[in-house]
């Protein structure tokens, strides 16, 4: 009989234990790892308000000069493009307005200090000083898959090399149901169209969404980034597996990331999808691939990962994303992993602001230290 | 056996679904900090309805709603609460009854409200406060004009 109760009670202790543990969420800092503010090397000011955004990315433009450090962004309350020399705090040449194009605007891409492509959704425009020159691209997009009923490009970030451009085709939904719709998905690729004087053609394309997006991961996001005109590097929201793919060919190349801060995601619930307690918490409280960025000079690919965290703690507060820690990891163009770099919450601001230039990689620093409402503060990290 | 079975494990575990089964108290909690919140924020009226959006609100229902305090002239002790990203949309609605929240003061703390909600407040105390996702907003018009 004692025996017996002292098994309950060590037993019982454990159930307890166990729900403890469990029940914590948030996992604890590896110490092993290097912080984030070691890399850490300068900090400067971007001229755009804290309540604004840029749309998409901040895109630096290919100058003839070591020293320059000019970038191109589109401010979203006023769809107005600017040219931004960070060497020296000034802009460079005019101010370019797209409102008129609002409703179809996607994205745009420096061509050189006073040029730049615009992405609509079926067509892309050249705009200089004096000239715009246009390219319909809904011959190509309408007939890129048998799934695309009404296809037209996507608000996703483009790159152009030389004269070919690499965007992405999204569809419009053609059925009303609940959960992932498979037609849909199926008909978002990544492609390379080449620009000739007076037409465009197809050059490549590629489906991104892998198979098991179809039946549960409709929530998920692929994100890439064009390396050349023949690599596209992929990171998806709830996978640790990174992809790199020649759309030409159709090769691949997957590397699983090292961390013990990934975990596999729970899928989504579709039934509450409009329950946005429910949403947020979705987001919250699983390990999430983020972004991923390409730093040209250094032969760099950084990928930032979300750990899991609490979406409202016990006091109420209440966490955004910024709140949880991330991990950045560091690969070479092989996508061999080099680093992961622990970032501790609440340091840094939103990550999607976040760009990189050949003088290093931006974060926006964390809202607190947010002290000016016109002009948003940017740490530089260079990791070597 | 079955004894220490009730004593060690059995009774631990009611204790603490008991303590998770915390509905009434959550309401309590909420309506603590909602108070704390508009303290902070100087609203201090001690009988009015709040109708609040916060940064993740949908955009139909902050559409929805901004025209329901637009259209409907009885709405007069209602103030509407909205994030500065959002203060744009809020046009065409007076000063007296619309509360730009700049500092982010209503985002920080969770008080039941997760997409667009209603605060009663009455003699300065909070009655209840009501949450309404996408899909309830029709008994979002219903209680709005109540």
């Amino acid at each position: 009989m004692t025996f017996g109760r002292f098994f309950i009670t060590i037993i019982s202790g454990a159930v307890m234990a166990l729900g403890i543990i469990t029940g914590c969420n948030r996992q604890k800092r590896d110490n092993n790892l290097p912080l984030i503010s070691q890399f850490v090397v300068d900090s400067v000011y971007m001229p755009i308000a804290l309540s604004d955004h840029f749309k998409l990315r901040v895109k630096e433009v290919q100058s003839r000069s070591a020293t320059d450090e000019i970038v191109f962004f589109v401010k979203n309350n006023n769809y107005s493009a600017y040219f931004y020399n960070m060497s020296n705090s000034r802009r460079v040449g005019d101010t370019f307005s797209l409102v008129k194009y609002a409703n179809e605007y996607k994205d745009s891409y420096p061509l050189g200090i006073d040029s730049f492509m615009v992405e609509l959704e079926k067509q892309l425009l050249v705009i200089s000083k004096n000239r715009i020159k246009k390219w319909d691209v809904s011959p190509i997009t309408r007939q890129i898959s048998p799934f695309a009923f009404v296809g037209y490009l996507s608000m996703e970030s483009m790159h152009v090399f030389g004269d070919t451009v690499a965007c992405i085709t999204s569809t419009e939904e053609t059925q009303e149901k609940i959960g992932p719709n498979a037609p849909f998905l199926k008909a978002n690729y990544d492609i390379l169209i080449k620009l000739l004087p007076d037409t465009a053609i197809l050059l490549a394309k590629h489906s991104p969404n892998p198979p098991y997006f179809y039946k549960q991961d409709y929530n998920c996001n692929p994100e890439r980034v064009y390396m050349n005109s023949r690599q596209i590097v992929y990171c998806y929201s709830y996978s640790d597996t990174l992809v790199m793919v020649n759309p030409f060919n159709q090769t691949e190349k997957r590397v699983r990331l090292r961390t013990s801060y990934f975990s596999p995601n729970v899928p989504f619930d579709y039934s509450r999808e409009s329950d946005f307690k429910y949403i947020d918490s979705f987001y919250l409280e699983q390990s999430m691939m983020t972004h991923l960025f390409y730093d040209k000079a250094r032969h760099r690919i950084y990928v930032f990962l979300k750990h899991k965290g609490k979406h409202i703690e016990e006091s109420g507060k209440k966490n955004e994303m910024e709140d949880l820690p991330h991990s950045l990891f560091v690969l070479d163009e092989q996508l061999h992993q080099l680093k992961e770099i622990y970032i501790p919450p609440g340091r840094f601001g939103p990550v999607y602001r976040a760009f990189v230039t050949h003088k290093g990689l931006y974060l926006p620093a964390a809202r607190p230290q947010q002290k000016n409402y016109d002009k948003t503060l940017f740490y530089r990290i260079v990791i070597p | 056996m079955i004894k220490h079975f009730f004593t060690a494990l059995l009774f631990p575990s009611i204790i603490l679904i008991a303590c998770s089964c915390k509905d009434k108290a959550a309401v309590d909690v909420n309506a603590t900090r909602f108070e704390q919140l508009t303290h902070n924020a100087h609203l201090e009226a001690k009988n009015v309805r709040y109708l609040i959006w916060n940064s993740s609100s949908c955009g139909g229902c902050r559409s929805i709603s901004v025209n329901l305090m637009r259209s409907n002239k009885t709405l007069g002790n209602t103030i509407l609460i909205v994030p500065l990203v959002y203060a744009n949309q809020a046009f065409g609605i007076k000063k007296d009854r619309l509360f730009v929240d700049s500092s982010g003061i209503f985002d920080k703390l969770y008080f039941g409200i997760d997409n667009i909600g209603i605060a009663n407040v009455e003699d300065g105390k909070v009655i209840n406060i009501r949450n309404y996702n996408p899909d309830a907003m029709d008994s979002l018009k219903v209680d709005i004009g109540r």
